[in-house]
């Protein structure tokens, strides 16, 4: 029994809570009706048990139960036993601890880290509060733990103002210990978040930090592991110390699983392909946690210190700072030394440039800096960080992540190429044209940008999330190629030199939103926005807009995604960024017309994105594709199927030049083509199409990835659409499994596939097989969280009322159908197209229960927006026809009649369509006599 | 075959201070299946170190109740149902063996800290949580350990889950009182609720307070757990072994009498003109309406 009663004043506290066993019996659903009785009693005074058995019900319901008992003892009970408790890797085990450690008395929990549990606790010999750090034993054994313990004893002897005293090391019970000086206040994290801290503050702690590390340094010891969480500033005197020396766990077992550990992202880039630690590591990871932190900061750095933490960064250990010294002074702000340097290297290139005679030497020269200057840049796709992608992908136990790492290895490869061979070309190009004229500082800044994207996207490859995987390909090419900055003409300007570090920060967000991690991009891109409109830096904060319009559209605010590439617009035609002006535009044309569905704005807005495209010239290729396909979509939903495909033709041809066959042929714009093909009645072009769309994306994808799976419904929608619902099923089913294994369960298009597989089944007569299938999909489409969820909803609503109309199951079928029409008029969509079946399946039932008026009308509203484009021509015919047969209900025989030639008429064009024919023919001999 | 029945009959008699009655042939039964069971704990956890009679009177201490008398094969069915090798492992922890225990927490905590994340609990406050549940798991205070309290019944991964819930529905601030939140949770009265308590103030508590007291347990567990903890229909069908249409009959009768209640109350107390009132239980009657069909769907 375990009396609860004291933590909850309003249950008596006499009242003795039922026990975790007796709660879960009745949870599961296998309790005795007596004990039931009980429990309903106890819960209604007792508002705690009454939640804890209402949060296992709900635990219960989605899924992981506890495995049931085995009944029958001989035979059940070994083979059962290894399911009760499966085997985990347990790395997310906190470490436990012992009422005391050595001498020390544990008071309360201060944290747990990916090294260990940290408590405070009690010296009582001394009287003092210490930090008591329990390591994790499965990190530390045998030789190792005895290493620990020499270090900690080294660690012991150093004495600092800026470090963390170590007092103590010791094991008890086979488990390591660390008794630490105890500091009240923040890690350098919580106090960054605290409250926005300006430059001066920053460096003021960064100083004292780095005091602390250097002296360590000078007795000998690395720290391995600097990270904000290991840097305390105390809140009783503001004193920043270093803590955690040496705690680092260098051996490949570092947990690289999220919650606890963390990725061991502050780690020297030597120091993941197994360098021994060295000063100049914690030198790279000091640097990267002081970068990071002035990227939060109120105002911005000046650039003399953002150079001194590049060269802290440094890829090459011996090109950072030789010491910790001489990196603190480097950080020391003073700006009449670097105004002194400056002056004095200009000095020297003069002296250098004078002879004339050294002219062709000077000029080999620079054309040897321009090119290292480029090739600097930091991207490198190199054999190391291959390695790393790969066992990150493969990390994220994906299904198809061995295939998704191929074709994103290759394609950076490719970039990889380009960008070097852009950087060489770029210096020869400016060399011939004698000075670097405006074009070239365009060419070069255009290089610089697009290294910058690339290696932010690798970082984030290099520690994915399974979304990442998903979308690794699309988001390497939804990077620009490096050579199209070789086409950036001379007339054009370089556009604003903007802060470096925004520009990082930039690339960092848009690799976050390019792979689908919208959530942690949005707080970011938000302060980045405001940064960049505090130092009026026009260029950053159009791209930040752009992303933050970008993330409001994934969560369907669409009014503010509006309004901010709107901003963003105007903020590139304002700062001259052309290429961020033709995204925003065509964004901004996209979100109007297409979702919105304003036709005519969207319209204006694709011809302003086409002005921005064209003055990009060349270097604009791809987005002349986007535009292309843009337009292509805005005639789609406004049913001008004809302009539609001609755009769609010229936006594949576009990503053919651009991206090769392979890619363009899997790409969304592949898809559309096939689409309007086939709504257009061109079934065999369609049919080629889409095969060849399906085809190209398992070359691409491999045949576990969600992508293929959406090829392969796209294919049985075809499938159904011309009649060979078999075939349809099949490709549906695989969808399904596919589906299953790769995504979680409350994706949308993991609905999408339930509900076409359904229909496919549907097809083929099974009515009642494909009922609970539909209601299946229509519960995970309940499930999606926000965006799409409603028009899914309604999508499927609409499959399951023809469904249940078809199983006459009508007044289901008209709840459903109601449902699906009002959700399409909350959201102000009772012009879309899909409407038109839902009112055609209602009318259908209402003139089975011939209530001719009510069918009538539906079938009106129906009929009226079928003619507008949405409907496919078998489903047209089908609106007419049974408009006919209410108006002829209603004594209107005339109009029924050539309404009902009509249908006939329409219908001869589709294919599988001869039993409706027959019962149309059928129909109107009845009524004609002939 | 080693007699393990005779230590392990020693320790019920303790544990259930009564005699158990049985035949030689029981006698030679028991010690089978005791073996059977010593056998699958230790392959199921080999490299834990736990003394035989150790783990058998342990196993004795919880297979009975309380003190009570059951018969032999009673005594049999129940051995038969307990998750003895779950008993084995916890046995071990509460000795305070390290290995158990670190066995323990890397079979289970990962899958306790998805069930907390599936409630909601941020990562932080599950970290925490987790880390507190070791100390209560296994520091013993001054009582046993409270793994000690596992007695076997279902499997240790549910009863970890329940203890893990518990620990972190406990120690999350106080939620408003339960009751006074119903009255205006959305579902119940929805706005008008919102309205009458503005209106009338202590008067529409005071009323909802007693048309609440006036209903019978099950009709208020009914209205908690649907509108306050998110059950729904199904699951309360499920809590209450019935068809989800007499949950579904259930909640509008519980609304409809809590209405009514409110109703008759607020109608003594105001004076309200018969109309305005007629219009008021209107109101306040198709909002339950329309939150039934918002909840039913």
């Amino acid at each position: 029994m375990y009396p609860v009663g004291s933590s909850d004043p309003s249950s008596s506290s006499a009242l003795e809570c039922p026990d975790e066993e007796e709660l879960l019996a009745v949870a599961e659903a296998r309790a005795q009706p007596a004990q039931r009785i009980y429990i309903e009693q106890h819960v209604d005074r007792c508002p705690s048990c009454r939640r804890l058995l209402s949060a296992l019900v709900l635990l219960g319901r989605s899924g992981e139960r506890t495995t049931p008992t085995p009944s029958a003892l001989p035979s059940a009970l070994p083979s059962a036993l290894p399911s009760v408790l499966p085997s985990h890797e347990g790395r997310h085990a906190p470490l436990f601890p012992f009422a005391t450690v050595g001498r020390y008395r544990i008071l309360r929990l201060l944290g747990v880290g990916g090294m260990g549990v940290v408590y405070l606790a009690e010296d009582p010999e001394l009287a003092r509060h210490v930090a008591i750090k329990l390591l994790r034993p499965d990190l530390w054994r045998g030789a190792e733990a005895g290493m620990l313990q020499r270090e900690a004893r080294a660690m012991a002897r150093l004495s600092h103002p800026n470090v963390v005293q170590v007092y103590d090391a010791g094991a008890v019970d086979g488990q390591l210990f660390l008794a630490m000086e105890y500091v009240d206040g923040l890690t350098l994290r919580g106090w960054l978040q605290e409250q926005p801290r300006t430059v001066s503050d920053i460096l003021a702690l960064a100083q004292q930090a780095g005091t602390g590390l250097a002296a360590a340094h000078r007795a000998g010891l690395t720290h391995r592991d600097l990270k904000p969480e290991n840097i305390l500033w105390r809140r009783s005197d503001g004193r920043v110390l270093v803590s955690d020396f040496g705690l680092a766990h260098t051996h490949d077992a570092i947990p690289r699983d999220r919650p606890l550990a963390g990725t061991p992202r502050y780690l020297a880039p030597e120091l993941r392909i197994g360098t021994a630690p060295s000063p100049q590591s914690d030198q790279f990871s000091f640097c990267l946690t002081m970068m990071e932190a002035l990227g939060l900061a109120k105002d911005s750095p000046p650039h003399s210190i953002v150079r001194a933490l590049r060269q802290g960064l440094r890829e090459d250990p011996r090109a950072r700072f030789a010491d910790m010294d001489s990196l603190l002074a480097a950080l020391r702000p003073s700006p009449n030394r670097w105004l002194f340097r400056f002056l004095f290297t200009t000095a020297i290139a003069g002296v250098l440039m004078a002879g004339a005679g050294g002219y062709r030497l000077a000029l080999r020269d620079q054309h040897r800096r321009c090119v290292a200057e480029l090739e600097r840049k930091q991207f490198h796709w190199d054999s190391a960080t291959t390695d790393r992608v790969r066992r990150g992908f493969l990390n994220t136990k994906a299904p198809y992540a061995q295939q998704a790492f191929e074709y994103a290895d290759r394609l950076l490869h490719k970039r990889n190429e380009e960008l070097h061979r852009a950087s060489e070309q770029s210096c020869e190009l400016g060399l011939s044209a004698g000075i670097a004229g405006d074009g070239a500082r365009a060419r070069s800044v255009c290089l610089s940008r697009a290294a910058t994207d690339l290696q932010a996207l690798v970082r984030i490859l290099e520690a994915p999330e399974s979304i990442v995987v998903e979308r690794a390909t699309q988001a390497v090419l939804s990077l620009r190629s490096p050579l199209d900055c070789l086409k950036i003409g001379p007339e054009s300007s370089a556009g604003t030199i903007t802060n470096q570090l925004l520009r990082d920060t930039l690339a960092h967000l848009q690799a976050l939103t390019n792979t689908g991690q919208w959530i942690s991009a949005e707080a970011g891109v938000r302060q980045l926005v405001s940064r960049a409109q505090q130092q009026k830096d026009r260029a950053i904060e159009a791209e930040a807009l752009y992303l933050l319009g970008r993330l409001q559209w994934e969560k369907d605010e669409f009014s503010a995604a509006a309004s901010s590439l709107w901003q963003s617009a105007l903020a590139a035609e304002a700062s001259t960024e052309r290429d961020v002006a033709a995204r925003a535009w065509l964004g901004l044309a996209g979100l109007t017309g297409e979702v919105i569905g304003d036709a005519v704005r969207g319209k204006e807005y694709a011809d302003l994105a086409q002005v921005s495209v064209e003055r990009l010239g060349a270097s604009g290729t791809r987005l002349v594709g986007e535009l292309s396909l843009l337009r292509a979509r805005l005639a789609h939903r406004s049913g001008d199927l004809a302009a539609a495909e001609r755009e769609a033709h010229r936006a594949l041809d576009t990503l053919i030049t651009y991206e090769g066959i392979d890619l363009a042929e899997s790409s969304e714009t592949a898809r559309l083509l096939g689409i309007l093909f086939l709504k257009q009645g061109q079934i065999d072009k369609a049919r080629q199409q889409l095969e060849r769309f399906e085809s190209a994306l398992l070359k691409v994808h491999g045949s576990q990835h969600p992508r293929y799976a959406r090829g392969l419904l796209t294919v049985g929608m075809l499938l159904h659409e011309v009649g060979q619902p078999v075939l349809a099923e099949a490709r549906n089913r695989q969808a399904v499994r596919i589906l299953e294994q790769a995504l979680p369960e409350n994706s949308p298009i993991r609905a999408d596939a339930m509900m076409n597989l359904a229909v496919s089944v549907q097809d083929q007569g099974r009515l009642r097989e494909a009922l609970p299938i539909m209601q299946r999909a229509l519960a995970i489409m309940e499930q999606v969280p926000q965006h799409p969820r409603d028009d899914g909803v309604r999508l499927v609503l609409i499959n399951l009322c023809d469904l249940e109309a078809q199983l006459v199951l009508d007044d289901a079928a008209l709840l459903s159908c109601r449902r699906a029409v009002s959700l399409f008029e909350q959201a102000g969509d009772g012009t879309h197209p899909e409407l038109a079946e839902a009112l055609r399946v209602m009318g259908v039932v209402y003139l089975r229960r011939n209530q001719v008026d009510e069918a009538q009308r539906v079938l009106q509203r129906a009929l009226a927006l079928a003619e507008h484009g949405g409907l496919w021509k078998a489903n047209r015919a089908a609106v007419r026809f049974a408009l006919a047969q209410a108006l002829w209900g209603q004594k209107k025989r005339t109009e029924a009649l050539m309404l009902a030639r009509q249908a006939r008429e329409e219908l001869r064009g589709a294919s599988g369509s001869s039993d409706k024919l027959a019962d149309m023919d059928a129909w109107l001999s009845q009524r004609t006599g002939g | 075959m080693m007699d393990v029945a005779t230590p392990f009959l020693n320790a019920l008699t303790v544990a259930s201070q009564t005699e158990l009655a049985y035949s030689a042939q029981d006698h030679a039964q028991l010690n089978a299946v005791l073996h059977r069971i010593l056998q699958a704990a230790h392959a199921a956890w080999p490299s834990i170190a736990l003394a035989d009679d150790r783990f058998l009177s342990y196993v004795a201490e919880r297979v009975i109740p309380s003190p009570s008398v059951i018969p032999f094969p009673d005594l049999m069915q129940r051995l038969e149902q307990l998750h003895t090798s779950d008993l084995f492992l916890c046995c071990a922890c509460a000795d305070g063996n390290d290995r158990a225990i670190a066995q323990l927490q890397s079979t289970t905590f990962p899958m306790l800290d998805r069930a907390l994340a599936r409630l909601g609990i941020d990562p932080q406050r599950r970290y925490e949580v987790l880390g507190e549940l070791i100390p209560h798991l296994f520091v013993a205070d001054d009582r046993k350990p409270r793994i000690a309290s596992y007695r076997g019944k279902g499997a240790l991964q549910g009863w970890l889950r329940a203890v893990a819930v518990r620990h972190a529905l406990a120690s999350v601030p106080q939620l408003q009182e339960d009751d006074q939140a119903l009255a205006v949770q959305p579902g119940t009265f929805d706005l008008e609720a919102q309205y009458l308590k503005t209106q009338y103030g202590p008067l529409f508590e005071t009323a909802f307070a007693d048309a609440l007291r006036s209903l019978s347990v099950r009709q208020r567990n009914l209205l908690r757990r649907h509108l306050f903890d998110g059950l729904r229909i199904d699951d309360l069908a499920l809590i209450h072994h019935v068809h989800r249409a007499t949950v579904a009959r259930w909640i509008e009768r519980a609304r409809e009498d809590l209405a009514r209640y409110v109703y008759q109350q607020l109608s003594k107390q105001l004076g309200l003109q018969q109309k305005e009132l007629q219009s008021l239980l209107r109101a306040i009657r198709s909002h339950i309406d329309l939150s039934l069909s918002k909840h039913l769907r």
